[in-house]
């Protein structure tokens, strides 16, 4: 029984020596790095992407994102799939670990820019 | 979830969370890590809404996070520097002696292992270890019950002996 007290006396104290120390500023620097993340997303969602008339048509209908354009025309089934390709890397562009920003994508046939809003 | 809710709610889990990825990823590593955890959480913080264990949500999103870093950094942080940490001083006879019971948690079969050091060195509540390993806070409770009982069966059986050796040497003296 005093054994047991010994053993559970040590393994408390275990407990609080070895209790890691937390260290100064560590959510303060935490908040100025979120501030800095937050400023360089703003950067990317101000970009531009220049995608086909097409495509835009798609976007615009199908997915309600805001397409400058006036010019609408057939949509195609390759032009979903190339609608599809494109929403996924954006959405990947999106994710903190996708060091391309999203201006690096998608189609250029330059005749339509649209902004994403996030 | 909005940034003022983050800032309240999610940020004060850096400090809940740093033992446990210094216990992973090392001291050197732990900061940095705590806070890509968090940007991590930052980004995800519309979704957080749903989440009814946060804490434990947490827990989960910064142990994949570092088991990817040390598989990406090629590193092992071996679990005896939580003993050896320049920030701990206690003494040499302690120091042994928590040696001993950390071999010993080593030792120990999982889940009990993992329950143990998530339980007793990186301070989880049982909601979180539940979270991380999906074990019931009863089974919880009952696996770290019989580790702790084999810890003190161990350290019991290893001091008995040093305790039988004393008290042979005390009567060897007394016989002269």
């Amino acid at each position: 029984m005093q054994q047991n007290n010994q053993f559970d006396e040590m393994y408390n104290q275990l407990k609080s020596d070895l209790q890691v120390g937390i260290p100064n500023n560590l959510e303060k620097n935490i908040m100025a790095k979120i501030e800095k993340e937050k400023k360089s997303k703003k950067l990317k969602f101000n970009r531009f992407i220049k995608i086909s008339s097409s495509i835009a048509a798609v976007l615009a209908i199908v997915f309600s994102i805001n397409v400058n354009t006036s010019k609408v025309q057939e949509i195609t089934d390759q032009d979903v799939a190339l609608v599809e390709q494109a929403l996924s890397k954006i959405s990947k562009s999106f994710d903190v670990e996708e060091s391309k920003p999203p201006y690096t994508l998608i189609y250029k046939t330059n005749d339509i820019v649209i902004t994403i809003n996030n | 979830m909005n940034n003022k809710q983050f800032e309240n709610n999610i940020l004060p889990l850096a400090t809940k969370i740093y033992p446990f990825v210094v216990r992973i990823v090392g001291a050197n590593n732990a900061t940095d890590c705590v806070q890509e955890i968090m940007i991590r959480l930052w980004e995800n913080r519309k979704k957080l809404d749903k989440v009814t264990n946060i804490g434990g949500y947490a827990y989960r999103v910064a142990n994949n996070y570092c088991i990817n870093f040390i598989k990406k950094q090629k590193i092992t942080v071996p679990i005896e520097q939580i003993i050896d940490r320049p920030d701990i001083n206690i003494s040499d006879d302690k120091k042994q002696k928590y040696n001993f019971i950390i071999q010993e948690i080593k030792s120990l079969k999982e889940p009990t292992k993992s329950i143990i050091i998530y339980r007793d060195l990186d301070g989880l509540e049982y909601s979180e270890i539940e979270e991380l390993t999906g074990f019931t806070q009863a089974n919880i409770r009952m696996i770290l019950s019989r580790g702790r009982k084999t810890l003190r069966t161990e350290y019991n059986k290893n001091h008995n002996n040093t305790s039988e050796e004393l008290k042979y040497t005390e009567e060897l003296v007394f016989s002269f």
